[in-house]
């Protein structure tokens, strides 16, 4: 009788272990094979990516993320995260082209593309975010983008052979059907996606590594962006610096005077008078794709952006010592074949190739 | 005969543990480590960012917003009157606790009298892409456009002239604006405990000694002025303590 119970208990035990780790769709991967760390191509003269411990980078997980990017079952309203950050558009669009309000600018600011993110040491305009593992929580928790119901969320990952078992597979172990722990996982699985979207393609980085060569006018604009402005050049160098194109540092490039609303900058987070007007250096990369421009999406042409640092740079306490450049307090006063070397230069650093790339692309 | 074989073997056991009691000798320190830290301070009160509370030399009142620099090529001196280098090329932010220090490892133990290095970096080292790609040195490079390698230094803040507020950037760079060091009266034990080392930068001497750098005749902006950098170079020889 004892051991009669004992087999019992064992075949009940081994179906029941089979029962779970057996997969619908992927019949020969069990939950408890190991995660494949998903190493990015470090480019070169980039830094070490900054990948947090607590989310490692995994082929499952980016795939996981890169799913749910392109996928309705977050919303509840068909909205996905690439309908505010589309491939064809560098991940980024305005929200005209979306038919939403443009006073969502004053209210969210520019939306951001995703660019070499692995290399971000925070996120925003402001750096409101710590990390990029947190970012889509707050899309979630939300009711402007996605309205998503989490409950019904929770239902419908279940219920999903494919999310059920990527859950799984990618946070083994956890019980992530909870509210308030589901979001954290979406999130976590869509930033080791947007982490891995790599840019580093443009005619400039080719003629870095010596395949491509600039035009003369693309040439002289680089010659401007380097050099400081005793050089005769527009000092841009200092915040926009090779190779992210940004020193991911907070500056006021003397956009306002006076300072309301979002404009207030990275005092809207801090608090600290010093932080009035100071924003995020955006990276140049692809910014000939980007529009608009700045943190309210306030200037809607690169030749816009130009003229502002040459010749409506606004003076406050709080404007970089670096703008405050000697005898040009108002701006740069370039010639207008300079301004077009320069905006000739920051053209070459547009990398149309992620607008296709099949590995950023939905799952087919 | 199984009961004498225990205790025979406790004993055994007992007379080896005091056989290695009574061997442990202290084994002779060889070689230790040392910790370098660098404290900011204007003059005799300590640094604090972003306020424009400082009166420099040339009568301004500023801030300092920003100071990040290089320090390598380091020589400890040592009490025998040998001198020790160590090479390495070390990144500080004034503003990021992160890059405050240095830790020397595995100096010889001994009596050491003083130190010197350099702000910045020397010929061999300051080439255009020669430091390893970190965000840091990323962020130092000198642009190929006006010579090439790394700023040595970047300081930066706002200072008040004639009632305005105007910002200003010592920026330093280039072979020949290399700050050399020498420290000759901070004493250091090398031994089995980290030994510690405080130095300070006394922002104020960027400034001062033996010329005054006056932000009105010799520029805000010193990067692209040899003549600026060249005054900067030579106020910096004493800047730390």
């Amino acid at each position: 009788m004892r051991a009669a119970f004992l087999i019992l208990t064992s075949i009940l035990l081994f179906a029941n272990c089979r029962q779970d780790k057996t997969v619908v769709d992927k019949p020969n991967i069990t939950t408890d094979t190991p995660l494949t760390v998903y190493n990015i191509d470090v480019p070169y003269r980039f830094s070490q990516p900054l990948l947090p411990a607590y989310n490692p980078l995994t082929v499952e997980g980016v795939e996981l993320g890169r799913k749910l990017f392109y996928d309705t079952i977050l919303s509840t309203n068909g909205r996905t995260c690439s309908f505010c950050h589309p491939q064809a558009k560098s991940f980024t669009t305005t929200y005209t082209d979306l038919g939403l309000d443009p006073a969502l600018y004053q209210q969210f600011g520019n939306i951001p593309m995703f660019c070499n993110e692995a290399w971000n040491p925070a996120y925003g305009w402001i750096g409101e975010f710590p990390d990029m593992d947190h970012i889509a929580v707050a899309d979630l928790n939300g009711q402007i983008f996605f309205n998503t119901n989490i409950p019904n969320l929770i239902t419908k990952l279940k219920a999903s052979p494919y999310y059920s078992y990527m859950f799984r597979r990618v946070f083994p172990g956890q019980d992530i059907y909870q509210p308030g722990v589901i979001q954290e996982k979406v999130a976590f699985a869509l930033a080791q996606f947007v982490r891995t979207i790599v840019v580093n393609n443009s005619k400039f980085d080719k003629k870095i590594k010596g395949l491509a060569v600039l035009t003369q006018s693309e040439g002289r604009g680089y010659d401007i962006f380097m050099n400081d402005v005793q050089n005769g050049g527009a000092d841009c160098f200092h915040c926009h610096n090779y190779p992210l194109w940004t020193d991911n540092a907070f500056h006021n490039t003397g956009l306002d005077s006076t300072f309301v609303g979002i404009n207030r900058g990275r005092n809207n987070m801090t608090g600290l008078s010093k932080d009035m007007g100071l924003f995020r250096t955006p990276t140049l990369r692809n910014v000939s794709l980007t529009a608009p421009y700045m943190h309210d999406g306030r200037f809607k042409t690169l030749d816009e952006v130009i003229e502002q640092y040459n010749s409506g740079v606004h003076k406050s306490a709080t404007l970089d010592p670096i703008m405050t450049l000697p005898g040009k307090e108002m701006g740069l006063g370039l010639s207008t074949l300079q301004k077009n070397d320069l905006k000739a230069f920051l053209l070459t650093l547009t990398d149309s190739t992620i607008l296709t790339n099949p590995n950023y692309g939905r799952i087919k | 005969m199984k009961k004498a074989s225990i205790i025979f073997l406790i004993i055994s056991l007992v007379t080896s543990c005091v056989r290695n009691n009574s061997d442990i000798t202290q084994p002779t320190v060889t070689n230790g480590n040392l910790v370098l830290q660098v404290g900011y301070q204007f003059d005799n009160t300590s640094l604090l960012f972003d306020t424009i509370m400082f009166t420099n030399a040339a009568s301004y009142k500023i801030s300092v917003t920003r100071l990040q620099y290089y320090l390598s090529g380091f020589s400890f001196k040592r009490a025998d009157g040998t001198s020790l280098p160590y090479a390495g090329v070390f990144y500080f932010d004034a503003k990021d606790s992160k890059f405050g220090q240095i830790t020397f490892v595995n100096l010889p133990a001994g009596n050491y009298t003083g130190l010197s290095f350099n702000l910045g970096l020397d010929s061999s080292i300051n080439k255009t892409d020669n430091l390893p790609p970190t965000a840091e040195n990323n962020n130092m490079v000198w642009p190929v456009q006006m010579g090439g390698g790394y700023h040595f230094m970047k300081m930066e803040g706002l200072f008040i002239d004639t009632g305005s507020v105007f910002g200003y950037a010592m920026h330093l760079g280039k072979a020949p604006n290399l700050v050399s060091v020498s420290l000759n009266n901070k004493t250091f034990v090398i031994g089995a405990e980290t030994a510690n080392l405080n130095i300070k930068m006394n922002v104020a001497e960027w400034y001062k000694n033996p010329a005054i750098y006056d932000f009105d005749k010799d520029g805000n902006f010193s990067m692209g002025s040899d003549t600026a950098m060249a005054k900067l170079k030579n106020n910096g020889v004493d800047v730390f303590n």
